[in-house]
């Protein structure tokens, strides 16, 4: 285990009407939430790479940190049941 | 000293030659830095054992209780030192260097070649032993911080000359011969390359050696154009095109205008490579890519290092999938496995790992190059790809082979995935490798089944793969780039450097 996805949310459409789509991702040998941030095309399905970033998990929006917390402890106790 | 020279003066073609050798010099070493950071250790041996560097750089310390990954080694770095600078910005980092050897090599040849073709190497190349001691005398002068009258000067001091004789002559081409020491596809096929600087952790120390050499050399020099006899040489350099002498004056103000061109140039580049990275990915991949195939997109993997070779310790990148899907059919040995050939084959096919293991089995000892910098060396046993197309039999449509591993939690909701060229699979060390040191492929090695293209870097060889899929344009794999690391992280798709 080391960096795993956690959460996704789109954001609103900018001025050219396209939404941005957001994947949090946790490094757990880092301690930091790492972005990548995608631009929703409207052609449909398609979407676009924007670029990532990386946030101490200091800094991290309070929600994030509790779906951080939560995923770390089902992945410990997935850990645990498949040691057992 | 050799006063033969007679009066060469600074013909407008040399002057032009060392203004584009100041424009590329420090976005060279601006994107080495880059590349360096990535992992920031240098060894003299091709395992790369941890803790068996000769240097690190940055303060990271890995878990020594658990897997880690050599991207999870990856230091940031300022973009002030490097360009684009950050974290794991790599493809850019890779595509600027690549991007500006070139100019810098074509410079540097046309440099040379006008040099012999107009009789200038002779203020270059000394001709007489008695320079040595001469320059001796002149090192003696400097270094009790005085100066060697302007007479010493044919145009050259002989100290002045042997170090440019050196920089020109020996550094630049050391400089080369190691930077191509770093393509995979050149040392697959040519191995005893590599034995000229000790292997390829040799070369890519002497290389980094050879650019702190450079470094220094770069800041003596703007020293000593300052220091000795100011404007004489700033005069000669940068009136651009009056005889040098005729204005002194303007020599200064364009030799001050050249540097803070460059320097707009390494601000607008990194901000524009910071804030454009699909656009610089995309301009640079048109010029780099094709240069790349040119020089090694022909090169076949000749390489069976002997057994003796194989690395302890081999560094791994990419954490193996823990998803419900991988464990349930790595639980029962992947008997439940199917590696899936679909898109346009005559004969889609579905094979299980016995299915792999029916058909001939090839296999090699060689080195794995990370992108990163690292190596190993392992035995890889498994099918040909090209085994495999003969039994598909892809339609005439088909270009492109793509690899797709299964989800893995570093890349989900997505998976990893790789395409290459058709043609690219015809190497017979192109392999659908299920054993590595002859025992079955272990999980953090991408069980049950990886690719091994030993001509190119490692990013390229997708690991846990469960499909493989003939396409007949990029535009239907991913975003449309030429893979995972090139549609998120901006790598080149050519990758045989």
């Amino acid at each position: 285990m080391a960096t795993f996805f956690f959460h996704e949310e789109t954001l609103p459409p900018d001025d050219a009407g396209h939404s941005t789509l957001v994947r949090y991702y946790y490094d757990d040998i880092a301690a930091e939430a790492l972005t990548r941030s995608f631009r929703l095309l409207s052609s449909g399905a398609r979407m676009e790479f924007i670029d990532n970033e990386r946030i101490p998990l200091a800094d991290l929006r309070p929600d994030l940190k509790v779906l951080v917390r939560d995923s770390l402890t089902q992945r410990e106790r997935s850990d645990l049941r498949l040691a057992s | 000293m050799d006063v033969n020279t007679g009066d060469l003066g600074f013909p407008i073609w040399l002057r032009l030659n060392h203004f584009v050798n100041l424009f590329c010099i420090f976005f060279l070493m601006r994107s080495g830095l880059q590349i360096l950071a990535d992992h920031p250790k240098l060894y003299w041996n091709d395992h790369c054992r941890p803790g068996s560097e000769w240097v690190k750089f940055g303060k990271k310390k890995m878990p020594a209780n658990r897997l880690f990954t050599s991207m999870d080694e990856a230091e940031d770095v300022s973009p002030v030192f490097a360009i684009p600078g950050g974290h794991h910005n790599l493809g850019a980092g890779r595509n600027w260097h690549l991007l500006i050897v070139t100019l810098w090599v074509l410079n540097g040849l046309s440099y040379v070649g006008l040099l012999f073709a107009s009789g200038q190497w002779r203020r270059l190349i000394p001709t007489s032993w008695s320079i040595v001691p001469e320059a001796w005398h002149s090192a003696l002068t400097f270094a009790s911080l005085h100066t060697p009258p302007p007479s010493s000067f044919h145009p050259y001091d002989p100290l002045q000359q042997l170090v440019y004789c050196a920089v020109v002559f020996i550094l630049g081409p050391f400089m080369i011969m190691t930077g191509l020491a770093q393509s995979p596809a050149l040392i697959a096929r040519y191995p005893w390359y590599l034995r000229l600087f000790g292997g390829r952790q040799g070369a890519r120390s002497l290389h980094f050696i050879g650019l702190m050499l450079m470094v220094g050399y770069v800041l003596t020099h703007l020293v000593m154009v300052i220091m000795v006899h100011f404007p004489r040489d700033v005069d000669r350099m940068f009136t651009m095109f009056s005889p040098p002498g005729s204005s002194p004056a303007v020599a200064s103000v364009v030799a001050a205008a050249a540097l803070i061109f460059v320097i707009v140039c390494h601000v607008a580049a990194t901000l524009y490579t910071r804030r454009r990275q699909r656009g610089f990915q995309s301009g640079a991949t048109t010029i780099v890519e094709p240069i790349v195939r040119l020089l090694f997109g022909r090169l076949w993997s000749y390489q069976d290092y002997d057994s003796s070779a194989v690395t302890a310790e081999h560094h791994v990148n990419g954490y193996p999938p823990e998803n419900a899907d991988y464990r349930r059919v790595a639980a029962n040995g992947f008997r439940d496995w199917r590696l899936r050939v679909t898109g346009l084959a005559e004969r889609p096919l579905e094979l299980s790992l016995d299915d792999l293991k029916r058909m001939p089995k090839h296999a090699h000892t060689a080195m794995h190059n990370c992108i990163q910098g690292w190596t190993g060396i392992a035995r890889w046993g498994g099918v040909r790809v090209q085994d495999l197309l003969h039994i598909c039999r892809p339609t005439p449509q088909a270009k492109w082979i793509v690899f797709h591993a299964f989800v893995q939690e570093e890349y989900a909701p997505e998976h990893y995935y790789e395409a290459f060229r058709l043609e690219e699979m015809s190497d017979p060390q192109t392999i659908l490798a299920y054993e590595m040191n002859d025992q079955p492929l272990p999980f953090r090695h991408g069980a049950p089944c990886r690719l091994r293209l030993e001509t190119k870097v490692g990013y390229k060889m997708v690991k846990y793969v469960q499909r493989i899929e003939l396409v007949a344009s990029l535009d239907q794999v991913g975003f449309g780039h030429g893979g995972y690391r090139e549609d998120h992280q901006f790598y080149d798709k050519v990758a045989s450097i």
